[in-house]
């Protein structure tokens, strides 16, 4: 069913579009004041199709493009009562009037539906991207916590000519002991290293399972070149070893830093000497 | 910086005053202490944001083909991506929120990207922008809305570096908000109240005039500069109260790298 009514897109666009303007500051800021023409344009356009076709789906469907446009119900029901106006006016009866008014009021409900459920949408969308990005932010922080963490608990020490020092504090689990073997290989290539001492003082206890993989990082630096002496093995932590039957190898093991110290010195000078300190 | 909700935060603010949803409790209470005393402040955001569509069309229609966007915010709708489609975009800002939202939603499009930088530090500004641009780029700077948050020594610097880093015929954006008369003791008054909320808010704002922004971003060349309702033929669209109730404008400087032949 079409109604007769007709819609004169060159009358109304400018009342329209003034309205618009009036209410430039109510729509979302995504909405610039240039892009009001066109908004005024559909507005102007979308009344002439529903006139002809009483086509609600579509008015809606404007209703949702203005929205998202940045279109806001203030602006838009400033833009109706304008169309409202400015149409009943042209109507030669009272009954005509009140028909074109009504035409209006139809051609805006439907459009309504439309940017109430744009508004909607993008409120549940806008936050529901925020909530994630906040998620993400937050995980990205606390990885790079852990990675500086991990730096920080793994520091290799150039302490004389190719000699490191690899200080260990703390409890050491498989994922650091990997961390531990891929910092120290590193290090030997990029210093050259002929002697690491892995000072393992400040580890109070020492699963069966890591105490193994320190050992075989010390049997990979020695393909690279690199003696890896194990360094500050407190009793508790070499009764530990032994009751788990770990082997030690060819890994050579020493009290403290200072004969692990002296012991390079022999090592690198080939007799008694004393290192060069860094 | 660190990740807090709790704590305000200026492109937050700034986009619950546009009308936006990406803010949190905190966000709103300092954009409302904010409005209590400078009820023009979502005006101002809105003609600000306004300004850089426009920027975005002109350098759309120049034909500028990348862009350098600091202090970015949350990269919505309306912003540079959006009027320059086929531009080379690198937006920054120092909120790892707003990094990874902005990564979000410019995941799916070619040539826009998105690094978290304090645009501050211009040393690692254009170390971010050369891994986009490459060294000696003729680039347009977009610097709209967050120049006026960094205090004078420092706009100098970053203008500086990034005017020995691009190439002749890279141009620059910049808004400035500024007294427009002498303030009477009482206007003084308030107006100190006005930017003390900012403060509070973590939003020291630095006004200055046009003529003291272009002495600070030398060598850069202003081109043109009018008021932002003059830019954007707003002055029309807006009550009076909104313009009488506070004696501040905002300009917008175009400038140009001082090596730009005529």
């Amino acid at each position: 069913m079409s109604s007769a009514i007709e819609i004169r897109a060159d009358e109304l666009t400018g009342p329209v579009l003034e309205a618009l303007r009036r209410h430039a500051l109510e729509n979302v800021s995504t909405l610039s004041p240039v892009r009001l023409p066109d908004v005024a344009r559909r507005l102007v356009e979308g009344l002439a199709h529903y006139a002809a076709n009483e086509d609600a789906p579509a008015a809606e469907a404007l209703g949702r493009q203005c929205a998202s446009m940045g279109l806001a119900l203030k602006s838009f029901f400033a833009a109706g009562r304008v169309l409202t106006k400015a149409l009943s006016m042209k109507g030669e009866t009272r009954d005509e009037a009140v028909e074109r008014a009504l035409l209006v009021t139809d051609f805006t409900g439907a459009a309504v539906f439309g940017i109430r459920a744009v508004v909607l949408e993008t409120f549940a969308h806008q936050r529901g991207l925020l909530e994630q990005a906040v998620q993400e932010a937050a995980n990205r922080e606390h990885e790079s916590l852990r990675r500086v963490i991990r730096e920080l608990s793994t520091p290799v020490v150039p302490i004389a000519d190719r000699v490191l020092l690899l200080p260990l504090v703390g409890a050491i689990d498989i994922e650091r002991s990997s961390l531990i073997m891929e910092r120290l290989l590193e290090a030997v290539v990029a210093h050259r290293a002929e002697i690491v001492l892995m000072d393992v003082t400040g580890v109070p206890s020492i699963e069966v399972e890591v105490a193994v993989r320190l050992f075989a990082v010390a049997r990979s630096a020695r393909l690279l070149g690199s003696q890896v002496i194990v360094v500050g093995l407190s009793p508790d932590f070499a009764r530990s070893l032994v009751s788990y039957g770990v082997d030690a190898g060819d890994v050579l093991t020493l009290a403290s830093v200072q004969r692990g110290l002296e012991l390079a010195a022999r090592r690198r000078a080939g007799g008694a000497a004393s290192l060069q300190l860094r | 910086m660190k990740i807090d909700t709790t704590i305000p935060h200026p492109g937050r603010i700034y986009d619950f005053v546009l009308g936006g949803h990406h803010n949190f409790e905190a966000d709103r209470l300092a954009a409302k202490k904010i409005t209590d005393v400078f009820p023009a402040y979502p005006t101002w955001a809105r003609i600000n944001r306004w300004f850089l569509h426009h920027v975005a069309e002109r350098w759309g229609a120049e034909g500028h083909a990348r862009v350098l966007d600091l202090g970015s915010g949350l990269p919505t709708q309306g912003h540079f991506h959006e009027a320059l489609p086929n531009a080379e975009i690198l937006y920054t800002d120092q909120d790892p929120i707003a990094v990874v939202y902005g990564q979000q939603i410019l995941a799916d499009l070619p040539g826009k990207s998105y690094a978290q930088v304090d645009l501050r530090d211009p040393a690692r500004l254009i170390e971010e922008a050369t891994i986009v641009f490459g060294d000696r780029p003729k680039i347009a700077v977009g610097f709209i809305g967050v120049g006026y948050f960094i205090d004078d020594d420092t706009l100098a610097k970053v203008a500086r570096a990034l005017h020995a880093w691009c190439a002749p015929g890279s141009v620059m954006a910049f808004s400035t908000p500024h007294e427009t008369k002498e303030l009477t003791p009482e206007e003084l008054k308030a107006s100190a109240e006005i930017m003390a909320r900012f403060k509070a808010a973590r939003m020291e704002v630095f006004g200055r005039t046009p003529e003291r922004v272009a002495e600070l971003l030398a060598p850069w060349k202003v081109e043109v500069t009018h008021s932002l309702q003059e830019w954007l033929g707003a002055e029309g669209l807006l009550h009076a109260d909104d313009w009488q109730e506070s004696s501040v404008t905002i300009s917008g400087l175009i400038l140009s790298h001082s090596a730009t032949s005529a």
